[in-house]
């Protein structure tokens, strides 16, 4: 199984999330609105194409709309092996995770 | 999203993710305009048909810097003309971005000096009826409106 890194793993959740009506600039939101930090459109599609390399994604031009000058939206769907590696990276979590880490005491 | 912006994506990015990529950059042309140029930036430098082409570390920090200076160096505001008539003649404002850098009366050059600029309004020294000024509002989306002056008299010979 392909191993995600935790951006991977974001934008994977994210285009779930979306259920197949993603693209770059509404992934790009929702990543942003949810981690709170500035992320640039250019990181997101550098992403999109890692992952669709790797078979996670799978991807699709939509219709043409007049708010983008008539130009279509690359759609992004996750593939059950995208949906089975972001199952992989919780379970894994899961199982290190445990009570919240504390420091030992004097 | 300005002619600048396209043309930039237009030569610097892979032309097959070229729809998407300036579909998406002209739902985003209204953030901010730091803003907005980081994600120009940032697709000009990942999607760069440029960098793909480098196979080596020196030709790709190559690339890199080349794109790096064209992408800087097009933030520099592009030079427009727009020309204006009304009865008493033609007048032209030249603007760098927001703002006026020259302007001419009836083909004429007019001294700088004569260009007051404020924020939201343009006077020129002696440019409006009799020799008074002429004053224009300029408007946030590069539009300008001024009270249209009066034919002038005919000279006799």
């Amino acid at each position: 199984m392909a191993r995600i890194g935790a951006f991977e793993e974001l934008v994977l959740l994210a285009v779930g999330g979306l259920a197949g009506e993603g693209y770059g600039v509404t992934i790009q939101s929702d990543l942003e609105r949810e981690t709170g930090d500035t992320i640039s459109l250019g990181a997101v599609y550098a992403t999109l194409d890692r992952l669709e390399r790797k078979g996670l994604l799978r991807s699709r031009m939509g219709p043409a709309t007049a708010e983008r000058g008539g130009r279509r939206k690359r759609l992004y769907r996750i593939t059950p092996d995208g949906a089975a590696a972001v199952r992989e990276m919780q379970r894994i979590r899961a199982r290190l995770g445990g009570p919240s880490p504390h420091p030992a005491s004097a | 999203m300005t002619t600048a912006h396209a043309t930039l994506v237009r030569w610097l990015v892979d032309p097959a993710r070229q729809e998407e990529l300036l579909g998406d950059l002209e739902e985003l042309a209204g953030r901010g305009t730091g803003r907005f140029w980081l994600d120009v930036a940032s697709v000009c430098m990942r999607q760069s048909r440029v960098v793909a082409a480098a196979r080596t570390p020196s030709r790709l920090a190559a690339a890199l810097a080349v794109v790096a200076a064209l992408t800087l160096g097009s933030t520099a505001p592009t030079l427009r003309t727009v020309r204006a008539v009304d009865p008493a003649g033609e007048f032209t404002l030249e603007f760098a971005g927001a703002r006026v850098v020259g302007a001419t009366l009836d083909g004429a050059p007019v001294p700088p000096h004569r260009l007051i600029q404020q924020p939201g309004r343009l006077v020129i020294r002696g440019g409006g009826d009799a020799g008074n000024d002429l004053n224009i509002r300029l408007a946030s989306n590069g539009a300008f409106y001024w009270r249209a002056r009066s034919p002038r008299p005919t000279t006799r010979p």
